[in-house]
């Protein structure tokens, strides 16, 4: 928008428009806004990533030539890994933005997408092969490129790990039909032992300490007189130690440069005293932490932001699990409310800033993953909200200031994921309710009394742990516990689920990869009732599920040896304690689920089966399945049949929601024979991300009507798009049905409403009214879309106006803008469910 | 040879002045920014597109 | 042959991954290749330009002389995006209608258009 144009328009008239992102323009700091602009835009757009953004060369370069020079080096592999990582940090090019008041990226410069050359070839190939994120001069650096990639080939995590895997697993997977990822403890989402590195009791320099005491201790003891199993193990102990030692004091290094900046630019470049004294903060505070504990907001932030920094140095992260609210609240608390070193404005432009830091950071990833996840680089769910370990309500100040600093800088990533319980208050309750009206499509509503019933229900782990979880990705809560967070979860348990049902009519043969993927069931037109046709269902699905569970053990059990994570161990107290790798699944209870995509296709298809082929009979099974693998060409009355005159999940109707339990308990009870390194269950999580849109053209035509090509329904739970015909009431009603504690893991549904209809009181006493009903019934999850249709319209006619609009995907936000049309039309064509 | 240390944007470490950052005011599209990076003091500044000399105070 | 030997024998090559070279691609430019028929899907193992085909089965061979077409079996073929598809009688041009880049399947036809046009 013109300049004047915006300059001319009240707050209040840009609301009434609904064109939000104008308001918050007008609304916030100068400083928001300046950091909200200097935004590069990371999320892939469909699957490219946007003009300007590139590869960063720097850090690749720097981790190859530490490779090479300690090839001869007599270190053990890990601590090997370590010294690379500290190279990195010493010597990566670092900046500080101007208004900044927070540091740290994950790559050398603002519009640089770290690039790990050492996690896969496969990513490393994805890198030579983009001229549109190879920086300039291209023919030059792709030549460098060229030259880190052949270094590393056969070095790679994912080369080092492929002779241990089952080739014929490996190679399922690697299809790309039914999985999605590859199981890398250096790639997925890694939870946090914040328990004990947020907590305000100790930093990297106790740490070190209390590092140096061990390895002192163990030391002496394994060069006593004598010789077992224990001294054998306690070399290996000895090197973790040591390991994580040198990345903790690469972070206080690293923090140190910072700080060394920050005075360097006060003393010699700036000449406004009030920046001036900005800085000064800024290196004050980055001598303090991480080495040692924070005393205030900034401080606390900055912390974070060094962490997660320091493990985006370490590994991909896919993810950012989180608990901002409760970890940092008590510091807002202190700064805002007791020694008012902060006023509420000064806090919100640092809360604003501390969402743009993670806005902006950005790994280079493959295509599977940018097409996955479109518009985003990860899914960066903070959870807010919830009880703290005794149950209490643990809603502060913070949780309010970040939905109001989120609905200012407006970013499609982070998002917020609220644990609603009873005890929330109304005040908190009309924040979430502002900000979904304003059309951020979060935070959504988690559950809170389900959620850790379920976890308990999983995986065993106490209340008061299971009370303090966080989402590991979009979905999945994870307490942030000693022997309760999970160090990776590594993303290629991620099922495929329609391929399940288009299985059983092709015995297990994909036709689309031209592979034998699942299981030799028998041909389908020999089945003689449903029952035969549901056992072969069944079949399908353990046989998908358990491919991708295999190799995620595998690399589970292995990866403390083969693909450490010395970082991430060095702010874990189990790892502490033990000389363990945070990773090895002995000291952790295990929190591993199977992310379902494309579920609900099999529910609608089973229906469909049963209706028309078995009860009504105006079908065989040969018919269908004939029909299927013609992709319904020259059947349209035949699919129409199947679309129409079957019953849909989400309408409140037994016939179909039944069959969704039964597919369900089949999971659920596949979910215990299943077990992780740990001996834990593995759960279904149906969600899709942008999965739907991804598997499109690799999923075959269904039973539910579906063609080859066809957009998949978009939600874990969801009903397909405009099969809800009932109302919003029977959505939540068969929602209702499933028990959301023992059913699975967690269960995503995206409703999307009317923002015209929710204005005012008026449309909050609805929505409340909606929430409890969603509560009652005991559904863990829902988020919402309220943007309408015409707006939508519009900015796919002229995207340029429309930048800022957001809306929801599935477990994350993104700007419409920038997922591709598919998706946008999917969007599109979510029925919008209106109230009362 | 010219060196870094002959520039303007070398700040050479209290404690060891063999070494320091090469600081720089940069401004991209979208926002403007101070990046340092590591150098040394006797690193070879002859092609650096960046090097200004250093004022003698 | 135990069914272990087989399937090593189907997928080995399609698991190792290769040295990059900027100039071998460029020699011998065939206007039809494997990565613009659109029988062809790139593998999540694609990024140097692997794929398979839809009709095809394993034992095919498309660039012998005649091709050598396998039409049953249950692994199936692996070639590459540039793979010379121009004898092979299985050929049907997709329609690139994704040339801006932005729809979601775009990445295989980019690195197509990319390799071809560095071929020219």
């Amino acid at each position: 928008m013109a300049q004047a144009a915006l300059k001319d328009t009240s707050v209040k008239e840009f609301e009434k428009k609904q064109e939000w992102w104008w308001a918050a323009e007008k609304k916030r700091s100068k400083r928001l806004d300046y950091l909200r602009k200097a935004i590069w835009k990371k999320g892939a757009i469909g699957g490219l990533y946007a003009p300007g953004v590139k590869v960063d060369l720097e850090r690749a370069q720097l981790h190859t030539q530490k490779a090479k020079e300690m090839e001869m080096s007599p270190d053990a592999y890990v601590i090997k890994f370590a010294k690379m990582f500290a190279h990195i940090l010493d010597n990566k090019t670092i900046f500080i933005t101007d208004h900044a008041q927070l540091v740290g990226y994950t790559g050398s410069l603002p519009h640089t997408m770290g690039w790990d050359p050492s996690a896969a070839s496969i990513l490393n190939e994805e890198a030579f092969n983009d001229p549109t994120a190879i920086p300039d001069p291209v023919d030059v650096n792709q030549k460098v490129i060229r030259e880190i990639n052949n270094y590393w080939i056969g070095k790679t995590d994912l080369d080092k790990m492929m002779p241990v895997f089952d080739m014929e697993d490996l190679m399922k997977m690697l299809s790309g039909s039914i999985g999605w990822g590859v199981p890398l403890a250096r790639g997925g989402y890694s939870s946090k032992d914040y328990e004990y590195i947020m907590t305000g009791k100790r930093a990297f320099a106790a740490i070190i300490d209390e590092l140096d005491r061990k390895i002192d201790e163990v030391d002496e003891e394994v060069h006593q007189p004598g010789a077992n199993a224990e001294i054998s193990k306690a070399y290996d102990k000895l090197n973790n130690w040591d390991a994580m030692k040198i990345t903790l004091e690469a972070g206080i290094r690293i923090a140190k440069r910072y700080a060394r900046l920050a005075r360097i630019i006060a003393e010699n470049f700036e000449e406004d005293p009030k920046r001036k004294e900005e800085l000064l903060k800024i290196a004050q505070t980055c001598e303090r932490v991480p080495a040692h504990p924070p005393r205030n907001l900034q401080e606390s932030f900055q912390y974070d932001i060094f962490i997660q920094m320091m493990s985006r140095t370490e590994a991909i992260e896919g993810a950012w699990p989180s608990r901002p609210d409760y970890y940092h609240g008590p510091y807002y608390d202190k700064d805002v409310n007791i020694d008012k070193t902060l006023t509420r404005e000064e806090a919100l432009d640092l809360v604003g800033e501390f969402i743009i830091r993670a806005a902006e950071v950005c790994q280079f990833k493959p295509k599977w993953t940018r097409e996955g996840l479109q518009g985003i680089d990860g899914t960066w769910v903070w959870t807010i909200g919830g009880v703290d370990r005794n149950g209490k309500d643990a809603c502060n100040d913070l949780t309010v200031a970040l939905m109001q600093a989120a609905r200012l800088v407006r970013v499609a990533n982070p998002t917020l994921s609220f644990r609603w319980h009873p005890k929330v208050k109304d005040e908190v309750m009309r924040e979430i309710f502002e900000c979904n009206r304003q059309g951020l499509g979060y935070p959504n509503m988690r559950n809170d009394p389900i959620l850790v019933a379920n976890t308990m229900h999983w995986y065993g782990h106490p209340i008061e742990e299971a009370r303090l979880w966080a989402n590991q990705a979009c979905l999945s809560p994870c307490p942030t516990t000693k022997h309760g967070f999970q160090p990776m979860r590594m993303a290629n348990a991620t099922a495929n689920c329609a391929k399940i049902i288009e299985y059983v009519f092709t015995s297990g043969f994909d036709p689309v990869v031209n592979m034998q993927v699942g299981a030799e069931t028998p041909d389908v037109a020999t089945f003689k009732n449903f029952e035969e046709f549901f056992a072969a269902w069944t079949l399908q699905m353990q046989t998908i599920f358990s491919i991708l569970v295999r190799a995620v053990n595998r690399a589970r059990t292995l990866a403390p040896t083969m693909t450490p994570r010395p970082f991430l161990s060095g702010v874990s107290e189990r790892s502490i304690e033990s000389g363990l790798d945070t990773l090895d699944p002995s000291i952790e209870r295990g929190n591993s689920w199977i992310t379902a995509f494309t579920w609900v296709e099999n529910v609608d298809s089973l229906a469909a089966v049963k209706k028309l082929v078995f009860e009504d009979k105006k079908y065989t099974l040969a018919q269908l399945k004939e029909a299927l693998a013609k992709n319904w060409e020259g059947l349209e009355e035949m699919r129409l049949d199947f679309v129409k005159n079957a019953p849909k999940w989400g309408n409140d109707d037994d016939y179909v929601d039944d069959i969704m339990l039964r597919c369900l308990d089949e999971a659920a009870k596949f979910s215990k024979v299943l077990k992780d390194p740990s001996g834990n269950n593995w759960p279904i999580l149906p969600e899709n991300v942008s999965g739907n849109i991804h598997y499109a053209n690799i999923v075959g035509a269904l039973p539910n009507g579906r063609r080859l090509g066809d957009a998949l329904y978009d939600g874990g739970i969801s009903p397909g798009p405009g099969l809800d015909k009932k109302g919003p009431t029977a959505v939540l009603k068969s929602c209702g049905k499933i028990d959301h504690i023992t059913g699975g893991r967690a269960f995503l549904l995206n409703q999307r409403l009317s923002p015209t209809q929710l204005a005012g009181e008026k449309g909050y006493q609805l929505w409340s009214s909606y929430i409890r009903t969603w509560a009652d019934l005991g559904i863990d999850h829902i988020q919402f879309n309220m943007v309408d249709d015409a707006t939508l319209r519009s900015a796919q006619k002229d995207p340029e106006k429309y930048q800022e609009v957001i809306v929801r995907v599935a477990g994350y936000s993104a700007h419409f803008v920038d997922v591709s049309r598919k998706t946008q039309d999917n969007i599109i064509q979510r029925t919008v469910q209106g109230l009362g | 040879m010219t060196t870094c240390k002959e520039c303007k944007s070398f700040f050479p470490l209290e404690n060891d002045q063999t070494k320091g950052d090469c600081v720089q005011r940069v401004k991209d599209p979208r926002q403007a920014y101070y990046q340092s990076r590591p150098a040394k003091a006797d690193d070879d500044a002859g092609a650096c597109g960046s090097f200004q000399k250093k004022q003698k105070t | 042959m135990s069914r272990r030997d087989e399937k090593r024998q189907a997928y080995a090559s399609q698991l190792v991954p290769q040295k990059q070279n900027l100039d071998a691609d460029k020699k011998g430019a065939a206007h039809l290749v494997c990565g613009l028929c659109k029988h062809y899907l790139e593998t999540s193992w694609s990024a140097d330009g692997r794929g398979s085909c839809s009709i095809l089965k394993f034992g095919s061979n498309i660039s012998a002389n005649p091709p050598v077409y396998v039409l049953e079996g249950k692994e199936g073929f692996l070639t590459k995006t540039l793979s010379d598809a121009s004898a092979c009688k299985q050929f049907e041009k997709m329609q690139l209608i994704d040339k801006d880049g932005y729809e979601c399947s775009d990445p295989v036809y980019r690195r197509t258009l990319r390799q071809l046009q560095e071929k020219e």
